[in-house]
This record gives structure tokens, sequence and C-alpha cells, in this order.
């Protein structure tokens, strides 16, 4: 139905009804922006290329098939555009972003008694700590429910390469988010 | 004999619990839907409230439909139509012995005797027909480079 949805407004799109883009862009964007910050690390620099590739897109739809998902082809530009941004300008690792008033070490803290915004802060954080790539790999699998076939065709890398880099990710997010996990495993069994 | 003590020693084996393996799995299970679960609630990014709208702005007057421009352009085509017209005009005024005996607009028997006749005329045909043919590949050849040009 989703992917329907998608078709309908691409046709619309393709037929010179660009308001229809709208839809296309309100249903992605938080995906493309995450994804592009996953590598960029900078608000604006992420919210910059998340734009650049909905133009991308925009001018190159005609030329998506329907072979895949639009929100696969979408993120594999959305992407490579962050990865190139990130090769032309060093990234400052510093994090402005976050601006509420709790512990600024890099240490994980019990979560069970944190609050809503502090818990989102130190998951934001522990995403964060891990490499770029691997960061976008967890995005794309946990966030979006993308197959590992899919972020291959996104990432480009191997399959292999992929299911090592989720694994190694995974097992590093259940150390640094310890407290919350058990938090959440007590609420399920 | 080696295999023999390999036997003696597998009984020695302590044995788990019936349900070790769901045990096992459910925790690993529970351990990765809490993950899940901690992620969609806390992971995603939000962009700014005014990301589409300055998007869109950027957008407008842009059109993503397709325009299909013709390989040959219209100005080609009348090029190519006046030279047809123009060989005919030519074959009806110079007749089957060269001479302009036959008026524009006799009938179509003397068509094809005229026609025969100007393909006998070797060199004036093949000026003729050598000019109309340079003349189509400029005109094309000018339309696809103004067209590569523009896109």
């Amino acid at each position: 139905m989703v992917e329907i949805d998608d078709k309908i407004y691409i046709q619309q799109v393709l037929d010179g009804k660009t308001s229809s883009f709208t839809c296309l862009v309100d249903k992605y964007k938080d995906m493309v922006f995450t994804v592009c910050y996953r590598i960029l690390r900078q608000r604006e620099d992420a919210e910059d290329a998340a734009q650049v590739s909905f133009i991308k897109a925009f001018n190159n739809l005609h030329a998506f098939k329907g072979e895949s998902k639009y929100s696969t082809w979408l993120y594999t530009i959305a992407y490579r555009t962050a990865i190139s941004k990130s090769q032309i300008k060093k990234v400052d690792t510093v994090n402005e972003d976050f601006h509420i008033d709790i512990a600024t070490d890099n240490s994980f803290p019990q979560l069970e008694a944190l609050k809503s915004q502090e818990q989102e802060f130190y998951v934001k954080k522990a995403i964060e700590e891990l490499p770029e790539i691997d960061g976008v790999i967890i995005t794309l699998f946990y966030l979006d429910e993308s197959s590992i076939q899919e972020i291959v065709e996104i990432t480009g890398l191997s399959e292999s390469n992929v299911k090592v880099k989720l694994h190694r990710a995974r097992k590093q997010l259940k150390v640094n988010l310890e407290g919350l996990l058990h938090q959440e495993m007590k609420s399920i069994i | 004999m080696e295999k023999k003590d390999k036997d003696i020693l597998k009984k020695g084996l302590e044995e788990t619990s019936f349900d070790f393996t769901a045990k096992v799995m459910n925790q690993l299970d529970a351990e990765e839907t809490a993950l899940s679960t901690i992620l969609s609630k806390h992971g995603a990014m939000e962009t700014s409230q005014d990301f589409t709208l300055q998007l869109m702005s950027q957008l407008e007057g842009k059109s993503a439909k397709v325009e299909y421009t013709p390989v040959i352009s219209k100005a080609a085509w009348i090029g190519i139509a006046a030279m047809v017209i123009g060989m005919v005009v030519l074959i009806f005024a110079f007749g089957a012995d060269g001479s302009s005996k036959y008026a524009v607009g006799d009938n179509l028997k003397q068509l094809s005797t005229s026609v025969g006749s100007f393909f006998t005329q070797g060199s004036t045909f093949m000026y003729l027909l050598l000019a109309a043919l340079v003349f189509s590949i400029a005109l094309i050849v000018e339309q696809r480079v103004s067209h590569k040009e523009s896109n």
C-alpha cells in the first residue's frame, strides 16, 4: 500500500504536478535527514545534504524505474550526498546540537531513572559513538526496518560487511545502553 | 579404542534443563526487541519545521516532467519537404529530354517518363541529390548540437 502511494505520487510529479512531491518529502524527510546526520554529525550540514538529496531525487525522478523501493533509491542518494559532503568538508566532531543540562561526560549512567528527554539524549549519544557508517546501518535496520539487502544497495557495501558492522554496532549499543535495555526488557518479559 | 573412550566421556556430560534453549533464545529475543523499541522511540532525528517549505520553494517553477524533443527539428522537416517539392517541380519542369516542354500540372502519366529521363541526366540529378543530402545532414547536425547545448 505504502509503495503504491509512492508510485502514485511519483507519477503525478512526472506528469508535471510538482506539488505532489510535497507528500514524498513529508513522508521521508526525517529518515533522509537522519541518514545524513549520522554521516555529517552537524545539524545544518545534514539539513543541507537532505535538501540537496531531495532536489537530486526530483531532478532524476524520471530515471527511477521502480525496480527497488522509492525509499531505498532515495536513501541511496542521501547516503552518497552526505558521504561526498563529508569528504569535502572536515567534520567538526564536537556536537553542538544538545543543549540540555545533564551530565556532559562520556559515561552512560544507569538509565532506568532517566526521563524521556534524557533517555533520548543518551540513545542519540550512543548512536553517535558508533562509526558513521555503522550509525547509518543501525538507523536503516532499526528505524526504517530496511532489510540487509536494501542496506547493501544503499551503502554499496558487501552483504557480509553489512552483517559484521550491524553485529558490532548492536553489541556496542547493548553495552552502552545496558541500563535502559534492562528496563525495557523487564516490561517485555 | 579411541572412539570407545570418547563415548564413555560423553556419558559424563551434565544435561541442561529441557527448556534451556528456549530460555536462551527468549533472552536474546527480548534483548533484540528492547533495543529495537528504544532505538525506534529515541533514535530518529527531525528536520526543522520549515524544511518542506524551503525545499518546495527551491523547486518552484521546476518540473520533473520529461519533455521529449524530436531528433529531427521542425525546421529540418520543412527543409527536407522543400527539397522534395523542389525536386518534383524540377522533374516536371525539365521533362524527359531536358527541355521545359512539360508545364507544371501535366498529367501524371508523363511523370514516370520524366522521372526516368531525369535519372538519365546523371550529372544534374546527382548534383541536386548531393545538395539535398548535404542540406538535410547540416540541418540535422545543427539541430542536435543546439539540443545538446540547451540541455
